[in-house]
């Protein structure tokens, strides 16, 4: 996986939960309406919704973990290496999924108002590192 | 609308050969029309795996391989007729308005996925390297020629 070779842990990043990273995130990110990291069954390991966010969280946990599987699968037999990013973008919204370990993935929901598909884009390469660093790793 | 992309200089040497060039029948009609659209919008790209003009049921109306690619079109049609519908859905059930397009990126490609209408798309693969700003602004300026073409334009 990409971010898998891209990044190296720092003393930082290996004290932070995983929460306290996606929470970070949240808060950070202008137009944000809901981030999470997910498992490919679409269970939530951390959701945070800003207040405001009329999101479903769990409803979007489930049904992006369907998009996940489906865009991994395509880009397997179309011989297009592993999969990396998908981006739904929407009358309203950028519906962004990256991959973060074979087993698990990030979500962002943003606001088209706020921000831009180059921004989106952007910040989830960035916030995607970090993650993966606070996931915990079992050896 | 007619697109005009000579500005870029992306895809420019690229020269285009006549089907009879190639030893093909020239295709005439509807079919015809669509397949010399999708050979006007292979020009402007380079790294370009295919293009294809697909139902929501999978089945291809129209592709375009590049020599030298060694994509399945029909393959990849199917296939993205399962994330065209998925991207629908989801945008649905999230209340996230009107689908607009679908990028997936993998290490080695990336695929653009547009609705034409309710009923099928426009979708098209490049190798990763190829600039997603061309990508996207080819694939935008001759969706609704792609959609005329099909009779679904204005």
């Amino acid at each position: 996986m990409a971010v898998e070779e891209e990044n190296k842990e720092t003393e930082e990043t290996k004290k932070r939960s995983i929460g306290d990273v996606v929470e970070e995130v949240a808060s950070t990110t202008e137009g944000l309406l809901g981030v999470g990291v997910m498992d490919m069954e679409g269970v939530p390991v951390a959701v945070v919704t800003p207040p405001g966010s009329t999101l479903n969280a769990e409803l979007a946990a489930a049904q992006l973990a369907v998009v996940v599987r489906l865009c991994s699968l395509t880009a397997d037999k179309l011989k297009l290496g592993d999969f990396d990013e998908n981006l739904i973008t929407t009358a309203s919204r950028y519906i962004l999924t990256k991959a973060l370990t074979p087993d698990f993935y990030l979500a962002m929901i943003l606001s088209k108002e706020s921000t831009t598909l180059g921004m989106a884009r952007l910040v989830a390469r960035e916030h995607a590192a970090r993650v993966y660093q606070a996931l915990p790793k079992f050896e | 609308m007619m697109a005009d992309l000579s500005r870029f200089t992306w895809g420019k040497g690229r020269k285009k050969t006549e089907p009879e060039e190639r030893g093909e029948m020239k295709e005439t009609g509807t079919k015809g029309n669509l397949n010399s659209i999708l050979e006007e919008m292979a020009e402007q790209v380079d790294g370009l795996l295919c293009i294809a003009v697909a139902g929501s049921d999978g089945v291809a109306i129209s592709t375009y391989v590049p020599p030298g690619s060694m994509l399945n079109a029909e393959l990849a049609a199917v296939q993205l007729a399962s994330i065209f519908r998925i991207s629908r859905t989801t945008s649905d059930k999230l209340k996230a308005g009107e689908l607009e397009d679908n990028l997936l990126t993998s290490t080695a490609g990336q695929i653009l996925i547009r609705p034409l209408g309710e009923e099928s798309y426009l979708a098209m693969v490049t190798t990763r390297d190829t600039p997603l700003g061309i990508v996207r602004l080819v694939v935008k300026s001759y969706a609704s020629k792609v959609e005329q073409a099909l009779g679904k334009g204005n």
